[in-house]
């Protein structure tokens, strides 16, 4: 696969400058215009598609609960995160931004995680009003005390509602036991007690740090109106200036506890989640851009080799029992925090982790099947070229993909760098024992 | 279905639910009303029975030429009548006698005596007797008096008017045939023989079949076409000319049909065609010579296949023993997708049966004896896939297998073309032990996979609660089966009910194949040549009993709700937020046009963001974070969902009541009506952005009986009215709720 090819041009776009880049696997062009404050739009161009699509990306997420600027160190409830994405989407008396993009007919949703908040909708007609409302939503939130006093209600709901599904406390009790300091082991909302010391101050101090025209980036999927928006941006922005925030972590230990834990559910399916830890991403060692993301998508499709249907390692856990349709496993993989989780619903969720532990030690130093690797990147390879048959799809991948300083194009060509040896390399914290931990939801006993 | 005419020998002890009408056509109000006869019939238990003409009144009482000509023949009318599920026709000589029959004496000794009528449906135009004196008054106050029921269907809008035979009729005189598709819900059909031609075609290198046409039917504007061409069960991409051909005629004038198949090398001569007329390129045109007449021509072409290749319209292209086989072709998406759906009425035994015969299905086959030899090739493949989901429309268990891949990688190899050939492998060759039998080490695992897969969805309380309110709202009717069958009855299959259900599947299941993509003729034709395997040893339908036999013989049934004694019901459960669950019935049925009101209104209750329920219940009282309704179409019911504090359980549940009150008594904001349709429309406008939505699309019409395109649907969209919502929200009713409280609460 050959690398994107780029142009750069230099013409001044309303204060923007544009780089221009063309997908050698299917000739979609993308464009790249950066802001004088540094405000960052990237648009897929789309024509005969009916959904334009747009994604603001904001780099703060549930971890980043202690930061600095300008010197300045602040410390901020867990969930505040998420609880300003609540206020930025939450209704006033014009129905909040919900009401009024839905209003114009416009789909629109967020998530907070732990890295980034990502606000995103698409609509179909009244493109560039539903835009202009999102951007002065995100960019002047309403966050006094009587708006937070309203959405804490439904942020505690929505928690408790979290507390009865197995599938997120499986997790969270995993992250638990993954990470002894770093806030990445609590729950992205915060919990009940967190939620409740939140003030509108400590949203504000997060709002003036991370949700400036500076930090953020807009990716626009579909048939657009390019100048007009850049010329309306580039009004908005004219007095923009660079802001900058540092989150602040405290060093982590390289292993995690690696006792199982278990919690008993009013559950039917128990549940199991192997965590490995990865040590070589830390606090104390972080891993930023175009390196991040090579080793992000080398030690995905290790795993892919070691534990996707197609591997032998899956195919003996299922012909057991222990594991079926519902195992899977994500590697996360940011620039303080790096860590596999895999898992499912299992009869026998002790039985299950342990030779799964067993099954992944054993892979690790029989090292990876090259042939199978190679398959795992044509399917990475397929699934990109079918990611751009989605508005939607693509837009969120691309606004993912900003934090990294990626382009989506840039994927195709960091796959031709990878091999089964070097990317067995990496994953050298498989064959310690001391990098694994379990989380297990088992079934309640009727009293 | 059964033709009867007066002198035939009739069933007198049998009670009939009658619909009343000509239905030229066939069209989209007529299906509405013949459709909602035998839905009601079905639930009272009579036999759905149409009472109607061979020949148009108006040929009988207007003077002759006066009546324009037929949407289709008399064949074609008990055809489609037939596919709505009807089981008796009586067809009634409009003679000079019958039209004078006074109105109540037709009440009386046709309807009452003879049909044994109990219930009468009919169009809100309705009129009947000597010279149309009988109307919807007289025909209620005569029904009232005799305990039959009557019911009034509405009419059905599109582009501003009321769907009607004299409408498309003036339509396709004019040469509209898309709108008149859209009101017919197919496109206009002329079917005749093919005749000897002046052969010019042929000599311009496109030969061309002439059609005879019956005298009888409308007629469209003369003009030149894009249409399809039907040859015995194959479909073809065609282009037709209708005219008397000014430039090369040199008798006298006499209207032509003549088409020319694309991609086809047929002699056509004697044979019977039909074509669907589908868009005008252009009107006839008197050219100057020849030469101006073929440079048009190579246009006319280039244009219609233009037409074919990006018009993005679903339809049937062929049976292959008696398996219709649909094609979409589009060219905006890099990928193409297949799915290969069989049904049958759901029964609890076989929920599960099938539901693990698809696991096992998609898990190995000869060729791919293990699961990660399956995968690993798919993933070679580019990253395809093979799915296979169970799911239920109504009392319809569906089983789906779908494979999606890209249609090209540049090594110029179809990974998608690959990949049907695995699924169709999967299909015909399992991975049979021995003994004929799936192996037990299979077996074993797929029934472990699919007991925790029906004990996980009692993880999510919201569901439990979900499946709690359903099985109260069905009971024992088989629409309150869950598709993927129960833990009891898992537990009683062997391995050799899956190879008999196997067997059935592969033989006798109602078997249905849709693809979409960029797809070449060759991958087509591979296609069929696939499906033609795998259906080798399907037996011919025995000949029919009856005259005509429906199209698709399965359709999802009516559905009643269960009553119930007490009907609200609390339990709890050591949760920490409570769980409600309301069903509201009292939707249209499934195929009504009108449902598009329940749509709407569903946004507006609790279908989206701005709805009442979350902009109150969630977002101005804080009560909950997730409350929401859902549309069960085919219960025509509404879910509502909501999760709760425990102890705000009854203050969630009086505001939920609330909200639906106020839709009863528009107690709304007219913003909340539009911002509701501006969603519906939004939704509809993006179906063609999404290859699987556009293939969903032209599959729920096929399930539903009836296919809107998205124009279609946004007209139909534009009609409602807040007075209807208001209307339509009167008949909700909570026929019961279940709540799931947090143990210690107080019930």
């Amino acid at each position: 696969m050959n690398a994107s090819q780029t142009t750069h041009l230099t013409t001044d776009h309303h204060a923007f400058t544009l780089l221009e880049t063309v997908d050698p696997l299917t000739s979609h062009v993308m464009r790249t215009y950066r802001h004088r404050s540094g405000f960052l739009v990237k648009i897929l161009p789309r024509p005969g598609f009916s959904r334009r699509f747009a994604a603001l990306t904001v780099p703060y997420g549930s971890i980043h609960t202690t930061f600095v600027r300008e010197g300045l160190t602040t410390t901020v409830p867990d969930g505040s995160a998420h609880f300003l994405e609540h206020c930025v989407f939450s209704r006033d008396e014009q129905g909040g931004l919900l009401g009024r993009l839905s209003a114009l007919g416009a789909s629109a949703n967020a998530y907070t995680s732990h890295t980034h908040t990502m606000y995103y909708f698409s609509s179909v007609a009244s493109f560039s009003e539903g835009l202009e409302l999102y951007l002065d939503a995100v960019l002047n939130p309403y966050l006094e005390t009587d708006r937070i006093d309203v959405e804490r209600p439904v942020i505690l709901a929505e928690l408790d509602q979290y507390l009865d599904d197995p599938d997120t406390v499986c997790y969270v009790q995993l992250l638990n036991s993954l990470y002894h300091n770093h806030p990445v082991r609590q729950d992205i909302g915060g919990t009940a007690a967190s939620v409740k010391q939140i003030t509108s101050e400590h949203l504000k101090s997060v709002w003036s740090t991370f949700y400036q025209p500076g930090m953020l980036s807009l990716t626009l999927v579909g048939d657009l109106e390019e100048m007009q928006i850049l010329k309306s941006l580039g009004a908005r922005l004219a007095t923009a200036q660079p802001v900058r925030g540092q989150a602040v972590l405290d060093t982590e230990p390289e292993t995690p506890e690696n006792q199982p834990v278990i919690k008993a559910m009013d559950v039917s399916a128990p549940s199991f989640l192997v965590g490995i830890k990865d040590p070589t991403i830390l606090p104390q060692h972080p891993l930023e851009g175009r390196e991040l993301v090579l080793r992000q998508r080398m030690a995905r499709l290790a795993f892919d080799t070691l534990l996707s249907p197609a591997s032998a390692l899956y195919e003996k856990l299922f012909e057991r029992g222990l594991i079926n349709d519902s195992f899977g496993y994500h590697y996360a993989c940011e620039p303080n925090f790096a860590f596999l989780a895999a898992g499912g619903e299992s009869k026998d969720p002790q039985a299950a982790g342990e030779a799964l532990i067993i099954g992944l030690q054993h892979a690790w130093r029989q090292g990876l099947d090259p042939e199978l690797f190679e398959i795992q990147k044509r399917a990475a390879a397929g699934d990109f070229v079918r990611s751009l048959d989605s508005i939607e799809h693509s837009g969120l991948v691309q606004a993912q993909c900003n934090q990294y300083g990626l382009d989506l194009f840039d994927y195709p060509a960091l796959y031709d760098k990878m091999n089964a040896e070097t990317a067995m390399q990496q994953l050298g914290f498989l064959g310690d024992p001391a990098s694994y931990t379990m989380s297990i939801i088992t079934r309640q006993s009727e009293d | 279905m059964n033709v009867f005419y007066p002198n035939d020998t009739w069933d007198l002890t049998v009670h009939r639910g009658v619909a009343l009408g000509f239905f030229d056509g066939v069209h989209r109000g007529h299906q509405d009303l013949i459709r909602t006869l035998v839905y009601l019939c079905e639930q009272r238990h009579l036999r759905p029975t149409v009472f109607t003409f061979p020949e148009h009144p108006l040929v009988t009482i207007s003077p002759e030429g006066q009546f324009p000509g037929y949407l289709s023949t008399l064949e074609q009318r008990m055809q489609r009548i037939a596919d709505t599920g009807i089981q008796e026709v009586f067809l009634q000589d409009f003679t000079t006698a019958f039209a004078a029959l006074p109105p109540l004496e037709f009440l009386n000794s046709i309807l009452k005596d003879h049909l044994q009528a109990r219930l009468i449906v009919v169009g809100n135009d309705y009129r009947f007797g000597y010279e149309g004196e009988g109307d919807l008054v007289l025909l209620r106050a005569w029904a009232a008096e005799h305990q039959i029921e009557v019911v009034i269907v509405p009419e059905v809008r599109l582009y501003g008017e009321k769907v009607s035979s004299s409408r498309i009729r003036r339509l396709i005189a004019a040469g509209d045939t898309q709108i008149a598709a859209s009101c017919l819900g197919l496109p206009f059909q002329m079917t005749g023989h093919v005749v000897e031609g002046k052969k010019l075609g042929r000599k311009l290198g496109f030969p061309t079949a002439n059609m005879a046409i019956s005298p009888d039917l409308a007629v469209p504007a003369f003009g030149v076409y894009v249409t399809r061409t039907r040859v015995g069960n194959r479909m073809y991409e065609s282009i037709t000319n209708i005219g008397i051909r000014p430039t090369i005629q040199d008798s006298a004038p006499k209207p032509n049909i003549e088409s020319f198949l694309f991609d086809a090398d047929l002699d056509l001569y004697s044979q019977e065609i039909t074509v669907e007329f589908l868009y005008r390129l252009r009107p006839e045109v008197i050219f100057d010579s020849l030469l101006e007449l073929a440079e048009q021509v190579e246009i006319d072409l280039l244009q219609a296949r233009d037409y074919h290749r990006t018009a993005e319209h679903g339809y049937e292209i062929t049976r292959i023993n008696g398996t219709p086989v649909r094609v979409l072709k589009t060219t905006r998406f890099a990928q193409a997708t297949a799915i290969l759906t069989f049904r049958l009425k759901i029964t609890r035994a076989e929920a599960s049966l099938f539901s693990m015969l698809s696991r096992l299905l998609t898990a190995s086959c000869q060729r791919y004896p293990t699961r990660s030899s399956l995968s690993a090739a798919l993933d070679s493949l580019y990253g395809a896939s093979i799915e296979n989901e169970v799911s239920k429309d109504g009392d319809l268990l569906s089983l789906h297998f779908a494979v999606n891949a890209l249609m090209n990688w540049t090594n110029q190899t179809s990974p998608f073309a690959a990949a049907l050939d695995v699924l169709f492998d999967l299909l015909e060759k399992p991975d049979f032990d021995q003994d004929g039998h799936f192996t037990e080490a299979m077996f074993a695992a797929e029934r472990d996979g699919l007991r925790m897969e029906l004990l996980s969805r009692q993880n999510d309380k919201a569901k439990f609660a979900l499946d709690q309110c359903m099985n109260r709202l069905c009971g024992d009717q088989p629409a309150g089966l869950r598709a993927s069958g129960d833990l009891v009855t898992l537990e009683t299959i062997q391995r050799e009910d899956l190879t008999a259900a196997y067997r059935r599947l592969i033989t006798d299941l109602d078997f249905q194949v849709s693809i979409a993509g960029n797809l070449s003729n060759d991958l087509i034709e591979h296609l069929f040549e696939r499906v033609r395997q795998l259906r080798t040893n399907t037996p011919v339908l025995p000949e029919a009993h009856e005259a005509y036999r429906p199209v698709y013989l399965l359709r999802p049934g009516a559905f009643s709700a269960q009553a119930l004694d007490n009907k609200n019901l609390r339990e709890s459960k050591q949760v920490e937020q409570a769980r409600i669950c309301l069903a509201l019935t009292g939707l249209k049925p499934y195929f009504s046009h009108q449902s598009i009101i329940d749509t709407v209104m569903n946004s507006m209750l609790g279908g989206d963001v701005h709805s009442l329920l979350f902009d109150v219940v969630r977002e101005q009282m804080g009560l909950a974070y997730s409350v929401y309704s859902v549309n069960s179409r085919y219960l025509s019911t509404l879910l509502v969902i909501a999760g709760v504090a425990p102890d705000r359980v009854d203050e969630a549940l009086a505001a939920i009541l609330e909200q639906v009150n106020n839709l009863k008594t528009g107690t709304f904001s007219p913003r909340l009506f539009e911002r509701a349709v501006t969603l519906v429309e939004s939704t509809i406008r993006t179906i063609p952005d999404d290859l699987d939505s556009l293939l969903a699309h032209m599959m729920n019409g096929v399930t539903l009986g009836r296919t809107v395109s998205i124009h279609d649907s946004l007209s139909l969209l534009e009609s409602v009215t807040i007075e209807q919502i208001i209307e339509r929200a009167g008949h909700l009713n909570v026929q019961n709720s279940y709540i799931l409280t947090a143990k210690g609460e107080t019930l």
